[in-house]
């Protein structure tokens, strides 16, 4: 198990990358739509690699790529 | 010639006398028991017959107390002796009613087993309660069936198989105590490529800010919360430092991440009296990272 998700208060939604100790959180606002559009189209593992390759860029990478 | 006391009856009495070492008769004024008050020129030995008197002196006159012995220069030995098996008994008393008493108890069968010794209590009633103190003859072990000093005996068991580092052990054994140290965090985050100790605006050197630890003890629990939402391409990764060097207990916001309390709950790193520690702050991105209030860590002795 690389990742685990975790459901917190307020409707943010954590990921943690074990190994790695990297997080990444993000909730149900609008800021986040391009987001969850990504996560729907590339699922969570491809997301997950770009959190170890970098943690700086992922985020964008991700959404844009 | 043998020196014979001379009875003028079959019941000696009073008027009884007896031939002293002076080669005089004397009265037995003692009367009855047939024993001199003084003069004795050999052993006396009054059979199964007992001896009552108000003080008793041995190797010196009687005086004020009840029992005296005084062995002099020489070794002097009161000697309590029975057959195996049968306990030794010296008893305190009120009124005639045990209160304390010494006694050596259970039967020998070699390996310098058995003939255990005990102090022993009594209630009001003079019964037994129980056994204060014990001391096996063949291993020396104390045993206690109350508190010393507060201790209860499964307390101080707890000091079984100490053999060395008495402080560790116990470290070990006894309840641990537990504490937070909070840091505090910065309006503004941390500028992009910087790497900082202390906190977001410490120092550029770990040596600076490095924080002694005068116990034995364990950091873990590293809590981050950060106040805006981190750049997209920033991140802050916040590491525990031991003595120079980073440690497993670490955590990394990745860019874009929402604002929130980050944690990692899973690393748990030692360190002894004289370690020292801090914390790292890096922002490896390009943009400047979320502003954090304050860190945290758990520090367990």
């Amino acid at each position: 198990m690389r990742y685990v998700i975790n459901e917190l208060d307020e409707g943010v939604t954590m990921i943690h990358v074990l190994e790695h100790n990297v997080f990444f959180a993000w909730d149900e606002s609008v800021e986040y739509d391009s987001f969850r559009v990504a996560l729907n189209d590339k699922g969570i593992d491809a997301f997950v690699d770009l959190l170890i390759q970098d943690a700086n860029t992922a985020y964008t990478t991700f959404i844009n790529g | 010639m043998a020196k014979k006391v001379q009875y003028t009856t079959n019941t000696p009495s009073a008027n009884t006398d007896y031939l002293a070492a002076d080669n005089t008769w004397k009265a037995m004024t003692g009367g009855g028991g047939g024993v001199p008050y003084t003069g004795a020129t050999a052993d006396v030995d009054l059979g199964t017959h007992s001896l009552t008197a108000d003080s008793i002196g041995i190797g010196i006159t009687a005086g004020s107390e009840k029992l005296h012995i005084d062995g002099g220069a020489s070794t002097t030995r009161v000697k309590i002796d029975a057959d195996n098996g049968v306990s030794r008994i010296l008893s305190f008393r009120t009124d005639d009613v045990q209160r304390w008493a010494l006694r050596v108890d259970g039967t020998e069968s070699g390996s310098n087993s058995g003939a255990d010794f005990q102090v022993r209590r009594y209630n009001d009633a003079g019964a037994h309660i129980d056994n204060p103190i014990g001391i096996n003859r063949s291993t020396g072990n104390i045993t206690t069936s109350q508190n010393v000093n507060g201790a209860t005996p499964t307390e101080m068991s707890y000091l079984s198989g100490v053999t060395s580092s008495i402080q560790t052990q116990l470290n070990s054994k006894v309840s641990t105590s537990q504490s937070q140290f909070f840091i505090v965090g910065a309006a503004t985050g941390l500028n992009a490529g910087l790497t900082r100790y202390g906190n977001i605006a410490g120092s550029t050197t770990e040596s600076q800010v490095r924080l002694p630890l005068s116990s034995i003890c364990t950091i873990s629990h590293l809590y981050v919360r950060t106040t805006a939402t981190m750049n997209a391409s920033a991140s802050l990764a916040v590491t525990l430092f031991k003595n120079g060097s980073s440690t497993a207990l670490t955590l990394t916001i990745a860019g874009g991440s929402v604002a929130g309390t980050y944690s990692n709950t899973a690393n748990s790193i030692s360190f002894a009296a004289g370690d020292g520690w801090t914390l790292q702050y890096v922002n490896a991105g390009s943009a400047t990272a979320a502003a954090t209030s304050g860190q945290s860590v758990k520090i367990t002795i």
